[in-house]
């Protein structure tokens, strides 16, 4: 439903204390946010604690602070996470994605698929997640955003404060970099 | 120089770049465990629920609130005698605090109303006359001090010095009237002490006489000075029942030197303060006002009592033939 109307139809509700919408964007956003914190910080627990962390400060920095409506709900929830994990990695000393992810793989469990679907999903994925533990903090965070949960380059600017420009061939870096890990690893 | 890719490897090239999108979208797979998602939308549920619950009340309602439990609270014994404990003590500390700041300071008048609560807070009427008195000399005291300072004989200062000249003037009347009402409260006490002492001999003896002469009417009555001699005495005038006026100096003793030193004290110093009151004599002031300020606190330390002897446990004897009263009395100091 990443639609930008809805989004905009979201946020304006929420501004009006109007829980019922606060909870329709917890059921649509939360896990691209937990996933999103969840490869940045590498660990199933924590991801879990900070992205409840997260719904609760947008709540209530929408109540104190009031939100400019010409701002997209997605980036403000996602630029909420992002300050949240930066508070996480000083309060732990770096930024290197710890690999703790016990349990991640549950979710991906499909009765419907094989078990060599899964198998090969799974490693497929295990592979990725090692890739993007390895890369550059700047590189990983573009991709999470823009290829994964594919935020536009204006949101992602946004959330970041780059330019769009700068996020555009932070990009294309980002992916050739990360194919390089890939293609070493086969 | 750069190598010419064929449309074949081009198109691989492509193809691992689509390969690679296909694989990270997958990764959108990685979801939320539903039981932990579920369970925290509860918790968020209610942590909103709560906040919305106090926001969403107007604000006068709000404040009617608060209001209302403040009233509660302060309803409470508890509440209340913390608030008295938090009055008195900012009435004692705020006072002591603020002792040493002079009429020339800029919180000179906080201190005056610390003064006034502390004297409002003081309910005896000795204490706080007693109060009255030293808070007052010590602001005259301060302004002697003020006065006695050589820069304030410029002429830019005249107007300072006459308004400190004016307050020093009413300080001094304020003592002295202090002093005065302190002279008068002291003597009521004393002459209401006497009269009680009176009452309670006069029962005592009176009770005692009177109790013989019904019990024998022919019989002749002696009255004994209780504090002429621990022993019984016996005396054979046969008189009446003596007037209570007699025995009062005898069997009361009222501490008699303390309170008229006091008092003599009070009466020159309020006469050597009209003197001062007239001369602007700075010097002779402050060593009055320090010799006031030393008298009350002597006072506080050392009040006048009242000992009132009064003849106790008196076995009456009455002999048949002589009809003779044997009063054997103790004196002992009654508080």
């Amino acid at each position: 439903m990443n639609n930008i109307y809805q989004d905009k139809k979201l946020f304006k509700r929420i501004k009006k204390k109007d829980r019922d919408a606060f909870l329709d964007a917890y059921d649509v956003y939360a896990d691209d946010i937990y996933r999103f914190i969840f490869f940045k910080i590498g660990n199933v627990e924590e991801s879990h604690d900070i992205t409840s962390a997260v719904f609760l400060k947008v709540w209530e920095y929408a109540q104190s602070h009031g939100l400019d409506e010409s701002k997209s709900l997605r980036a403000f929830i996602y630029k909420t996470a992002r300050n949240l994990v930066i508070d996480h990695y000083r309060s732990f000393g770096g930024n290197k994605m710890v690999d703790n992810s016990e349990g991640v793989m549950e979710g991906l469990v499909d009765e419907k698929q094989s078990p060599l679907q899964l198998s090969e999903k799974i490693s497929d994925l295990e592979e990725l997640k090692k890739c993007l533990g390895k890369l550059k903090e700047e590189y990983r965070e573009i991709i999470l955003m823009h290829f994964i949960d594919e935020l536009s380059f204006a949101e992602i600017s946004e959330i970041t404060g780059r330019p769009i420009g700068n996020l555009r061939v932070l990009s294309f870096r980002a992916l050739q970099a990360l194919k390089e890990l890939m293609e070493k690893n086969k | 120089m750069c190598p010419i890719r064929s449309g074949a490897e081009r198109s691989e090239k492509r193809m691992n770049n689509n390969e690679l999108l296909e694989k990270l979208k997958k990764l959108k797979e990685i979801k939320l465990d539903s039981g932990w998602k579920s369970r925290t939308r509860e918790v968020l549920f209610s942590q909103v629920s709560n906040s919305v619950a106090i926001l969403d009340v107007p604000m006068k309602k709000r404040a009617s609130f608060w209001f209302k439990k403040v009233l509660s609270f302060s309803c409470q014994p508890a509440a209340i005698a913390l608030g008295v404990f938090a009055i008195f003590a900012f009435g004692i500390f705020g006072a002591q605090a603020s002792k040493n700041i002079k009429p020339d300071n800029y919180f000179y008048t906080a201190r005056i109303l610390s003064e006034k609560a502390q004297l409002a807070v003081t309910f005896d009427e000795e204490k706080k006359e007693k109060l009255n008195v030293k808070l007052a000399s010590t602001r005259a005291k301060d302004i002697t001090d003020i006065l006695s300072n050589t820069d304030l004989d410029k002429e830019e200062n005249k107007k300072k010095v006459e308004k400190l000249a004016g307050a020093f003037k009413s300080e001094i009347n304020n003592v002295k009237s202090g002093l005065e009402n302190l002279n008068r409260i002291k003597e009521e006490k004393v002459a209401v002490a006497s009269v009680e002492v009176e009452k309670t001999i006069s029962k005592d003896d009176v009770a005692v006489g009177l109790g013989s002469i019904n019990k024998e009417d022919d019989s002749k009555v002696y009255v004994v000075e209780a504090d002429k001699g621990d022993k019984g005495l016996e005396i054979y005038t046969g008189v009446d029942v003596k007037a209570p006026d007699a025995i009062v100096p005898a069997t009361s003793t009222v501490e008699n030197l303390p309170q008229a030193t006091t008092s003599q004290s009070f009466d020159s110093n309020v006469a050597r303060l009209n003197e001062v009151d007239n001369s602007f004599d700075f010097a002779t002031a402050k060593q009055i006002l320090e010799q006031v300020n030393n008298l009350i606190e002597n006072i506080d330390n050392k009040d006048v009592k009242i000992e009132t002897p009064v003849a106790t446990s008196a076995p009456v004897v009455i002999t048949a033939s002589t009809t003779t009263i044997a009063t054997t009395s103790t004196t002992e100091k009654a508080e």
